[in-house]
């Protein structure tokens, strides 16, 4: 194992600013902030605990309102999630200073946190070359991105962590078959399990992982002990994993399980998920292997990273170092993980979204298999020891500039044109501030005019009112609105005289006594009696 | 020059790049992460055996969950996130400081034990952080 030395500062000094460039990109030059309706949400509730100063375990009903009844146990307030993502939105928005900003400096950073915890990993055992040329490949994984942009963040977070998961059970499981078991690292392990279900239950994928290290470990080794401080280790791991996550179990289960039908059986044989089982929730392009990936096209349509890949995955099965042996149960672990639709019935809608955790073991398995191939090669050469040394240097300069200049401009050119002229607009904005000062709390408001749903939650977010776009909203939730905005303003910026007119025929119906409480930049509020 | 000399120009450079890159909230909320995602937990595995990175990588990553979660429970008692927050940090900086204290102690004695019987310290040392 080797420990880290200057280069890997300078690395990972450059792997942070670059990082935090480009996933910056989409709040560079517009503050405000963006998403779907879930970036929304989370935005919601860690925004109201930053302007409140407390944490919460009951959802003001302002917020309550949205899922309105989501969990059967917990009731109609109750959280939707473990309280820590929400609570670092907080963290960030009071140190940052500002309301907006730091919550998405935040996301982007823990959005492409499993680049660095790949680059810790991998450096360890295979190398600087190895872990900088996959780390710079997971630091434009296209799927994190498209995850980041529409806003389910704890889930992405929590997914993030698996390399950290690998290596503090790796730790663990290696010292114990060499007969002194560093127990530290099974408390770790049990911890970082339980960091991740308190982002996300979907987390817990590890665990997959995890058993197949166990399962190659015990057949490669064949050695079965039982020390007695381990047995005390793992119960005092087991109960402060318990005394962290059961709190918050009715969080998950009060939820229930929506019925849904298994995907074919014959997807097994295919590693992507197909976009048509998809098709209305994500754009097809999140689903492509070329766009998420460097194609680097040889003859016959052969693709060299889809080579580089399988060289990584015979070089590891050939080897079976210890080592190895994880970063295979790793690719197995994300196998399974990416076919439980198929295997167990879960919604491919969420199987869909982990495909977040395909990135880190394509790109080590790529590194690996390309430097594996080179080292092929350079063993038919005479050059010297230190000749081939600065050789992998090269090559892994060569690779980083392919990654950049194939998926890494894509990146950049997606980050930096997304959400522009479809977010929440500084007018919007205004206004959400206005009510926020100046209506009741437990104000209810039926929004028109917003061209998009994430527009209009973002009013929603930033104004801390309630507020739908259709009465049937209300109806549901056995409320009525006290208020109704008449949003101007997006039918005029995109030029739906449609929308405009639909606009003042409600504006000419209102009832009898409704006060014009705000009027500003086509943006106006009444007050219904 | 020395790893530790680099890791402060490096600190400096990515403050002046978040900077530039983000302004003054961008620097607050990159210092902002360290002190809530990076030291606590950092302190804490400073009381095991751990090096280091590890205490870096693997703190960062309990950071990110189990600091707010920490916070989350002192604010059930303390009604402000601001001071629960302070609350936890003097907590744990209490705990490394007093634990610190305590493994020099060990450590010492440790050492006293190899220069008496090499061979059994050699093992103890090498299980202390561990067990």
């Amino acid at each position: 194992m080797k420990r880290f030395n200057k280069l890997d500062v300078i690395v990972l000094t450059a792997l942070f600013i670059m990082t935090l460039f480009v996933w910056t990109l989409p709040i560079q030059n517009d503050q405000l902030p963006f998403g779907e309706g879930d970036a929304a949400w989370h935005f919601t509730v860690g925004d109201w605990i930053g302007t409140q100063d407390r944490t919460i375990w009951r959802l003001p009903n302002y917020i309550g309102y949205w899922y309105y009844n989501f969990n059967k146990i917990l009731g109609t307030n109750a959280l939707e999630y473990p309280p820590p993502n929400h609570v670092n939105y907080a963290f960030m928005s009071i140190t940052g200073g500002d309301r907006v900003v730091p919550i998405y400096i935040y996301k982007a950073i823990s959005s492409v946190f499993a680049a660095f915890l790949t680059y810790f990993l991998l450096r360890r055992y295979y190398g600087i070359p190895i872990a900088a040329t996959a780390a710079v490949g997971a630091s434009f994984g296209y799927r994190e991105m498209m995850t980041y942009l529409f806003g389910q963040q704890p889930t992405l977070v929590a997914l993030t962590f698996i390399p950290i998961v690998l290596y503090t059970y790796y730790r663990f499981l290696t010292s114990y078959f060499e007969g002194k078991p560093q127990n530290i690292y099974l408390l770790l392990t049990g911890l970082v399990l339980a960091a991740q279900y308190l982002l996300h239950g979907q987390g817990l994928v590890s665990l997959f992982m995890l058993g197949f290290f166990t399962l190659f470990m015990f057949i490669k080794h064949r050695k079965f002990y039982i020390p007695k401080k381990s047995i005390i280790w793992g119960i005092v791991t087991v109960i402060a994993v318990l005394a962290l996550t059961l709190p918050f179990l009715q969080i998950y289960t009060g939820v229930g399980n929506a019925t849904v039908e298994k995907t074919p059986i014959t997807r097994l044989l295919s590693w992507n998920i197909d976009s048509s089982l998809q098709q209305g929730s994500y754009p097809d392009a999140y689903f492509s292997f070329d766009r998420a990936y460097p194609t680097i096209n040889l003859p016959f349509g052969i693709n060299m990273f889809v080579i580089f890949i399988l060289a990584g995955v015979v070089t590891l099965a050939l080897r079976r170092k210890n080592i190895d042996l994880l970063i295979l149960s790793w690719l197995i672990g994300v196998y399974i993980t990416l076919h439980l639709d198929a295997l167990v019935g879960l919604a491919v809608g969420r199987t869909a979204r982990m495909l977040t955790i395909e990135a880190p073991i394509l790109y080590t398995l790529a590194a690996i298999g390309a430097f594996s191939l080179l080292s092929l090669l350079l063993s038919f050469t005479t050059l010297k020891k230190i000749q081939k040394a600065y050789a992998r240097y090269l090559f892994a300069i060569v690779l980083i500039a392919v990654i950049f200049t194939t998926v890494g401009l894509q990146s950049i050119n997606e980050l930096e044109g997304s959400y522009q002229g479809v977010r929440i607009s500084p007018e919007q904005a205004e206004a959400a501030l206005w009510m926020k000062d100046n209506t009741a709390e437990d104000s209810i408001i039926l929004s028109l005019g917003q061209v998009t749903y994430g527009k209009m939650r973002f009013m929603y977010a930033l104004s801390q009112r309630f507020m739908e776009q259709e009465q049937s909203g209300f109806t549901a939730r056995n409320i009525t609105n006290t208020h109704i905005l008449i949003d101007y303003s997006d039918a005029i910026r995109f030029g739906q005289q449609h929308l405009g007119a639909q606009l003042q025929q409600v504006e000419g119906s209102l009832p009898n006594g409704s006060m014009l409480v705000y009027d500003q930049n086509n943006i106006r509020l009444y007050e219904l009696p | 020059m020395k790893t530790i000399h680099l890791i402060g120009i490096a600190t400096l450079i990515i403050l002046l790049a978040s900077f530039f890159i983000l302004g003054i909230t961008g620097v607050r909320t990159v210092i902002g992460m360290f002190l809530i995602f990076v030291l606590p937990a950092y302190l804490l595995l400073d009381l095991t055996s751990l090096d280091s990175e590890e205490k870096f990588f693997i703190g960062t990553t309990l950071g990110i969950s189990l600091f707010a979660l920490a916070v989350f429970f002192v604010d059930r008692i303390v009604p402000s996130m601001r001071i629960s927050t302070v609350v936890v940090y003097v907590i744990v900086v209490l705990v490394w400081y007093f634990g610190r204290g305590k493994l020099k102690k060990r450590s010492k004695h440790s050492k006293e034990v190899v220069q008496d019987k090499p061979q059994h310290s050699t093992e103890h040392q090498t299980n202390q952080g561990n067990t």
